[in-house]
């Protein structure tokens, strides 16, 4: 006994092993039993033709595909629900001879027209997995639903309610909870208040039967197929997209073309943006306007018209070049040899810069020289506003013509590093050669010549657009490439990969562990300097094949991430929606600089992708 | 020398509980009332075991000894708290990837370093005192 007490001690550190083990295995949800796509299909087709008031075109008998848990088979209206029937745990034949029944019964259905009837999207929900979740701790249980892929239940007493992966990402309830109350900012998991009183509204119990009640909550996984826009098919959809398992030329075209024409629905008649649309509610938000992605979205208008060559992107692009022009340039600028863009005491040098390179841009593809003039004059405030290192001050005070060189923002040094390489290419101007040269020399040697820098390299997509305009003007150093070639291979060691596990469906995201969803912005904006990164390399003669590969992943993954007609039947006004970009996976926002971004990297990256079906 | 040295684990000992009464009063203060009083416990400990350091008596090197295995304690606790949250997320998400990982192992060893390093190396040295103490009463 002695003996063991005294050696006992060194057994301790294996505590923690046994913990884990034990706790993985009690969490983990093993591995699903799927329906074939085939029993789907049929499915799809029986339930299509009850939806339309016909015979059924087979007997629901043969889907013998039994689930773990309830089926869900929903017609989706509007993106709403007009029938939800769901169906206890069994084989897919039965739930679907009962849906079939329910849907033939249905008065809201039966009342529409046939062109109605049409456009009602069948959606199959499977339960394949239910595991416990520890709902004691609320970091533990906000965390506990994997997004976009579990739904969550209640077993109250006799009772149980479900909120489905697709109610929970279409009510905004993820990133809603925040742990730390002194750090509001930092929001991670379930919104665990909202969940709660959802799954107490549907279990219909009295306050005092609430808290009288056992209450055990879990989480489940669903195997979800949406109906095909042909009305033929069960499409796989996995957090709420149509899977995209590989691309082609022609497929990122479309999918750029949709980008292009969403940004020209957001155009009001003044020419600025809608800010932010919420697709889920068809709503915009009345909030902040930010000129510098005003700028940049229009940048992207003149891409997609230089690349697609329709007329409406053209027209789209100048006027929204015309609402800087009239707008914008605030009354202490609009004398001086030199333009700025901003208000009355704010002019900033991203908005001046993204301002030029947009107009670059238009005036490049389409010949029009109107904005030449303005452009010039916004490449002389970029030039003012350098530092003698080659770095640029920041901020600038129009009314009393003060430079702010203290306060320095994200993004800007970069973009007015382009906007110089942009102009060049333009107007063929020395004036801009040496400022450009320095400014690259700052951003990729200077601005990080300290110990951590070594280490990271921070938001510098721009830098590296930058870098392989500069090359065209004859600025090249081989510590440009290198740069990018060490952000591109930073950025590639975040990039979520084909055997990611968790992650896999996401492949060719940026992010940082299965928990935190990657946000789609930063996946546009890598993928633009990717590309520049990999053309510049062709430039000069040492092409990265690992680049041009992490730019097809990406590519993928943003069109995976579009909302696209197949995938849009959460939406109220899928036509409004569509070619729009969510901040992440899961919420339900679309700010006009997450479309661009996007839609740039797919813009300039059309030609490396190629005609033929390309799978990573 | 052997005084200096109970000094300096005296010391070490009251900036230690200083600084968890900073971090877990002021810095990232918990919505738990029982986490709180927890850790202040804990900090009260470790400070009574700095004064037990500094004292001659006997009693003060035992309330060191309690005070450095509570710490220990808390500390292997504070890991298969970390373990039992890293197993969590794997088994909810099927895999924690790479930085979920190394986040998981850093947590823990920075755990062991900051909370456990201290009381182990004072206990050791105060077994050493012990040891000395018995074999001068033997001889």
């Amino acid at each position: 006994m002695r003996a063991l007490l005294r050696r006992g001690p060194w057994a301790l550190p294996l505590v923690p092993l046994v913990v884990y083990l034990v706790t993985y295995l009690h969490y983990r949800l093993p591995a699903p039993r799927l329906v074939p796509a085939a029993e789907a299909d049929q499915a799809i087709r029986i339930l299509r033709a009850a939806v339309d008031g016909r015979a059924a075109p087979a007997d629901a008998t043969s889907l013998a595909s039994a689930s773990a848990g309830p089926i869900w088979i929903t017609v989706y209206r509007a993106g709403e629900p007009l029938l939800r029937h769901q169906a206890p745990r069994g084989t897919l034949g039965e739930a679907v001879r009962a849906a079939e029944r329910a849907i033939r019964a249905s008065a809201p259905i039966r009342a529409l027209e046939p062109a109605a009837r049409q456009a009602l999207r069948i959606k199959l929900d499977l339960v394949v997995g239910e595991g416990p979740l520890l709902d004691g701790v609320p970091l533990f249980f906000a965390n506990g639903v994997v997004p976009g892929r579990d739904g969550l239940g209640l077993s109250a007493g006799d009772r149980t309610a479900y909120l489905l992966p697709d109610e929970l990402v279409k009510r905004d309830l993820f990133a809603g909870y925040d742990p730390f109350w002194f750090m509001a900012e930092f929001r991670t998991g379930l919104d665990l208040r909202a969940a709660v009183d959802l799954l107490a509204e549907r279990l219909e119990l009295t306050a005092d039967a609430w808290r009288r009640t056992s209450k055990r909550y879990f989480r489940f996984r669903t195997q979800a197929f949406v109906e095909s826009l042909e009305r033929e098919r069960a499409l796989p959809v996995d957090r709420q997209r149509v899977v995209v398992d590989g691309i082609d030329r022609k497929q990122l075209r479309e999918a750029l073309e949709r980008a292009a024409d969403y940004v020209l629905r957001q155009a009001r008649p003044d020419g600025s943006y809608e800010y932010i649309y919420y697709p889920f509610n068809n709503t915009h938000s009345t909030g902040e306007y930010s000129l510098p992605r005003h700028c940049g979205t229009t940048w992207f208008m003149s891409l997609a018209y230089r690349v697609l060559g329709q007329p409406r992107f053209r027209e789209g692009a100048r006027a929204a070049i015309e609402y800087l022009a009239r707008n914008a340039v605030p009354p202490g600028c609009q004398s001086t040899p030199y333009a700025c863009i901003g208000a009355l005491h704010e002019g900033d040098l991203g908005s001046a810069a993204l301002g030029a390179v947009a107009i670059v841009e238009y005036q490049q593809a389409t010949g029009d020289r109107r904005f030449e003039a303005l452009a010039r004059r916004l490449g002389k405030f970029l030039l003012w506003m350098q530092k003698p290192n080659g770095d640029f001050c920041h901020q600038y005070d129009p009314a009393t013509a003060q430079r702010n060189c203290k306060d320095i923002l994200l993004y800007y040094s970069g973009e007015a590093a382009l906007g110089l390489a942009k102009l060049w290419s333009l107007t063929r101007d020395p004036v801009y050669v040496k400022p450009l040269e320095r400014a690259l020399d700052f951003l990729t040697v200077e601005n990080y010549d300290f110990f951590l820098g070594q280490f990271f390299i921070g938001e510098d997509h721009w830098t590296c657009i930058a870098a392989d305009t500069a090359f065209d003007a004859g600025v090249d150093k081989p510590e440009y490439a290198r740069f990018c070639y060490a952000f591109a291979e930073l950025n590639a060691r975040a990039q979520y990969q084909v055997d990611e596990g968790p992650v896999a469906d996401l492949h060719g995201a940026f992010g940082i562990t299965p928990w935190f969803m990657p946000h789609n912005t930063p996946a546009g904006s890598r993928t633009e300097a990717n590309v520049a990164t990999y053309l510049l390399s062709v430039k000069r003669k040492e092409p990265q094949p690992q680049v041009l590969r992490s730019v097809r992943m990406s590519l993928r993954y943003l069109i995976d991430q579009q909302i696209r007609p197949e995938s849009a039947y959460l939406f109220p006004r899928p036509e409004l929606a569509v070619g729009g970009m969510m901040q992440t996976p899961v919420r339900g926002n679309i700010r006009i600089d997450f479309v661009q971004h996007a839609a740039a990297a797919m813009a300039r990256g059309l030609e490396l992708v190629p005609e033929a079906r390309w799978r990573p | 020398m052997r005084t200096r040295v109970c000094v300096v684990y005296g010391l070490l000992d009251l900036l230690s509980a200083a600084l968890y009464l900073l971090l877990f009063l002021k810095l990232v203060p918990s919505r738990s009332p029982l986490f709180t009083a927890v850790a202040v416990g804990l900090a009260g400990l470790l400070a009574a075991g700095g004064v037990g350091m500094f004292v001659r008596a006997p009693w003060g090197k035992k309330v060191a000894t309690v005070a450095s295995i509570t710490m220990l304690i808390a500390c292997l606790a504070l890991v298969t708290l970390l373990a039992f949250s890293a197993a969590y997320l794997h088994g909810i998400y099927d895999g924690i990837g790479q930085a979920g990982s190394a986040i998981a192992l850093l947590a823990a060893f920075v755990a062991f370093e900051v909370v456990g390093l201290l009381p182990a190396l004072q206990l050791a040295h105060l077994r050493r005192l012990r040891r000395q103490r018995d074999a001068a009463q033997g001889s």
